[in-house]
């Protein structure tokens, strides 16, 4: 079944992926790049969104370590989140 | 921009990829010390204590969150190890709306903070050296006054009870003037206490009630709201607060109006309402009510005594308090004049005590 606009489990993976690299300021981190930039609520982020955001926290991570292949790896990890999770919300896969 | 401007690129990775000869003379570093190096390794940001500022507090890293530009004063320490105060711009560099790095503007501002300083401590020393005299005049006018050095006529007394209420006005014009000195310089203390704001308006009020009554004003107060009117606080600061928009309103209502004020005692926050039937604000004067020296056109013919001053101190403390204000007004219909305090209010966001603060 197609998803309508909430898809909490995109943000789960998200904070999840980012957990990887930014531990447990990781749900901080993308709730408020969430907030800021796409002015909703982080459980409502989309797969269109995170295209968006994933410049604006490539950038932000980019200010917390200057490690270029590890920031390479974290943007590839979450641009991969946009292929395999499309608008499916919930009951996607 | 101007000449003195430091102007710093950096790409997506946080790369310095462009800086200009000037930034190079604030920063004391050579161009190829600094190219191709990550910015925040490169350009330490401390506070005043030189302290390292957190990644994320610096405003390259709040343009990113934000996607906009930010100003802000900070420190950078400069290859010679000094701490030199600088304004900063930042803002996201944008190409089809995706953030491709950031440019960064700065500026020392030494020799403005050093003259802002010494205008701040002469204003503090000239305000000092005032009271002392003030204090023997009044003093000696309340002795005359009162018969201790003889019976006076009546024509006496009148002309000294003149003194005494100009030299209140006085002092009241040195201690705007020191608490605007010390919340400018950041030097004011707060100390918090749980208090009643109830008791305290109450007490305000009839502080009050005399000049209010030589206008045939009436002043009341009333609560709402289901909470308690206790909440902590400094006690020195809100008194300051309310007497202020108190005497405010009185001032600026004509004789037989009604000054009210009332406390709404709200889960989170306590929220004071000072009303009046005054001459109101106009509208096209709305924005620059909270600004320093500024007073409104229709009353500053009417009433002489105001400096411009009360307002902008008012918005200044409460910020020391966590508060907010902000008002609704319609000329010749009178003012609401709304703050807030917080019920969780812990004191101001100070890293490190300072022995220089001042008590209001």
């Amino acid at each position: 079944m197609m998803a309508s606009s909430t898809d909490s489990a995109l943000y789960d993976k998200v904070v999840r992926v980012t957990k990887v690299y930014l531990g447990p300021a990781a749900d901080r981190f993308i709730s408020r790049q969430v907030q800021n930039h796409l002015h909703k609520p982080p459980q409502e982020l989309l797969t269109s969104d995170l295209v968006k955001l994933i410049d604006w926290i490539r950038v932000s991570v980019a200010l917390l370590t200057d490690d270029t292949d590890l920031i390479e790896e974290y943007t590839a990890r979450l641009e991969q989140l946009t292929v395999s999770t499309p608008e499916s919300g919930k009951n996607g896969p | 921009m101007s000449i003195g401007d430091g102007v710093i690129v950096t790409d997506e990775f946080g790369k310095i990829t462009r800086v200009n000869p000037q930034a190079l003379r604030i920063l004391g570093h050579k161009e190829d010390e600094l190219l191709g190096q990550w910015f925040p390794q490169k350009i330490i940001a401390v506070n005043p204590q030189d302290k390292a500022i957190p990644l994320i507090d610096r405003p390259m890293a709040k343009a990113y969150l934000t996607g906009k530009s930010i100003s802000e004063k900070s420190y950078y320490r400069v290859a010679d190890g000094r701490v030199i105060p600088v304004h900063i711009s930042v803002s996201p560099i944008l190409l089809n709306n995706r953030p491709q790095g950031a440019i960064e503007i700065f500026r020392d501002i030494t020799t403005e903070e050093g003259i802002d300083r010494m205008k701040s401590e002469f204003i503090s020393l000239a305000s000092h050296q005032l009271r002392t005299p003030l204090s023997s005049i009044k003093t000696y006018s309340h002795m005359l006054v009162d018969g201790y050095m003889g019976d006076l006529t009546s024509a006496q007394k009148k002309s000294l009870k003149t003194i005494i209420f100009a030299s209140n006005r006085m002092n009241e014009l040195i201690s705007t003037l020191l608490n605007i000195t010390r919340i400018e310089s950041g030097a004011i203390a707060v100390s918090v206490k749980m208090l009643d704001t109830k008791r305290l308006t109450d007490e305000v009020l009839t502080e009050l009630s005399l000049h209010a009554s030589d206008k045939k004003i009436t002043l009341s107060l009333r609560c709402t709201g289901k909470g308690s009117t206790r909440l902590k606080t400094d006690g020195l600061i809100l008194k300051e607060i309310i007497t202020n928009l108190l005497s405010n309103a009185i001032k600026y209502t004509p004789e037989g109006g009604n000054v009210s004020a009332k406390i709404n005692a709200r889960p989170n926050d306590i929220m004071i309402t000072v009303t009046d039937t005054g001459w109101g604000i106009p509208k096209h004067d709305h924005d620059q009510i909270f600004s320093k020296f500024f007073r409104a056109p229709n009353v500053s013919k009417l009433e002489t005594t105001g400096t411009g001053l009360g307002l902008y101190l008012v918005k200044g403390l409460l910020e020391e308090l966590g508060g907010n204000i902000w008002f609704t007004s319609k000329e010749g219909e009178g003012s609401d004049f709304h703050f807030t305090l917080p019920r969780n209010y812990t004191g101001p966001k100070t890293d490190e005590y300072d022995p220089k603060v001042n008590k209001l």
